[in-house]
């Protein structure tokens, strides 16, 4: 008891704090507490907002430089997005040519092809002959036709192991036994310098007229029969010459060729010993 | 030594461009013959030594591309390079005219060959058509591209020859 006596300082500290255990406990404390920390958290709430707006003037820079980095990188992924887009109609492009020329090829299933790319033009303006990515090691021999779905393109005019010439339609040096379908009659297909081509040696008996087809009619043996050629466009016919002709719209555009097929396994007929 | 190592090359590549870009650069149905254009440009240069090297390499080139018959591209580049060899010790003081004028005689030269090439192999083109649809969109597209062909190979052999006598 002496002792409680002598530390009374440390039991009525003991007490106040139990007494105010109790009192927080039982919520009597609430709104004592509520006044002191209000001005607390205000005041927190205050400083915490300046230094948001300090720290986010200090990082915000950072994130425009990330953000232009993240655009830049976003754009080069769109470039290569693009450059891909191209790729892939280019090579639909492709696919679509080859398809037409499969579909080509399994119309005349007695014949076999080998498909070839257009690697380069004639660089003189006075011959129409393109070269191909095909030779012969491909099994191209020298005077092969050569097709593409449309219609005749040409033929085989010299080859080397990896590649050949093609002499086409309109070459001023190539001439195709052709017949005009509807009218039932033969005729020469003759080509010239400015590419352009017409049936000659028609006879003037029958009645030529624009828009009839014309196809190989595998007179001589150069060419395979009923490969077409193209449609008349304009009829030349005077009273006072022997034949008649007309100029033809050739099948294919040769301004745009890319891919063609050449006929391996025609082989043709060599009628120099009979002229 | 530089000028022989890169005759070859440059003769290839200008030839692989003839044909996949060049030819398909027309007007009416004349094309331009930058290999021509190569030869005279480089002959035309008064420090060029092995400008025949030019001339052979681009007519085996150019008539392994072409099917003009008789070797017509040796024979039009080598009347060129001639015209140029005598021509260039009389007017040495005007390369730009010269290259100018050497390529509308080289346009006329090459079309009048191919022209005859084929007239002696019983191909007879149409001589009007020839000359309207031919030979002057040929001139045209040529005098077109001589003077930057000119322009890039003067400057090139210039360099070389530049470095070899720093050498």
């Amino acid at each position: 008891m002496k002792k409680i006596f002598e530390n009374w300082q440390r039991v009525v500290m003991i007490l106040l704090i139990a007494g105010m255990i109790l009192l927080a406990l039982s919520g009597f404390l609430t709104q004592m507490l509520g006044n002191v920390l209000d001005p607390v958290i205000s005041i927190q709430k205050w400083v915490a907002e300046r230094v948001k707006i300090v720290y986010e003037f200090f990082t915000i820079p950072r994130d425009v430089t990330q953000l232009r980095a993240e655009n830049q990188a976003l754009q080069d992924h769109v470039s290569l997005l693009q450059t891909q887009i191209i790729q892939l109609e280019q090579d639909l492009k492709e696919a679509d040519i080859l398809y037409s020329l499969l579909g080509f090829a399994r119309g005349r299933p007695e014949e076999t092809y080998v498909a070839a790319a257009v690697i380069g033009i004639d660089p003189s303006p006075f011959l129409k002959y393109v070269l191909i990515d095909k030779g012969s090691d491909d099994g191209i021999a020298f005077n092969m036709p050569v097709v593409t779905e449309k219609g005749l393109v040409g033929r085989i005019s010299a080859v080397t192991a990896s590649a050949s010439r093609v002499q086409l339609i309109t070459d001023i040096g190539s001439m195709v036994n052709a017949r005009v379908v509807e009218a039932d009659v033969d005729g020469v297909i003759q080509g010239s310098v400015t590419a352009d081509i017409s049936i000659e040696m028609v006879t003037q008996e029958v009645e030529l007229q624009a828009g009839q087809t014309v196809q190989t009619s595998g007179l001589g043996g150069s060419y395979p029969a009923d490969v077409t050629i193209g449609h008349i466009i304009n009829v030349n016919k005077l009273e006072n010459e022997l034949f008649q002709s007309a100029s033809i719209q050739p099948a294919e555009d040769f301004n745009t060729l890319q891919a063609v097929l050449v006929v391996a396994n025609f082989r043709p007929s060599n009628i120099s010993p009979l002229e | 030594m530089k000028e022989i190592l890169i005759t070859i090359p440059v003769m290839i590549f200008t030839g692989i461009f003839q044909a996949t870009l060049f030819s398909r650069i027309h007007i009416l149905n004349g094309t331009a013959d930058i290999i021509l254009l190569m030869i005279i440009a480089w002959s035309l240069h008064p420090h060029t030594k092995y400008s025949w090297l030019w001339l052979l390499s681009g007519s085996l080139i150019m008539t392994y591309l072409s099917a003009i018959p008789m070797y017509g591209y040796f024979i039009t580049y080598t009347i060129i390079w001639i015209l140029i060899q005598f021509l260039k010790s009389r007017f040495w003081q005007m390369p730009i005219i010269l290259m100018v004028f050497v390529t509308i005689i080289g346009s006329i030269v090459s079309a009048a060959v191919s022209y005859f090439v084929l007239f002696i192999n019983d191909i007879q083109p149409e001589l009007q058509t020839t000359l309207t649809q031919i030979m002057i969109p040929s001139l045209t597209l040529n005098l077109l591209f001589c003077i930057p062909v000119y322009g890039i190979l003067n400057d090139w052999a210039n360099s070389l020859y530049y470095k070899e006598a720093q050498l």
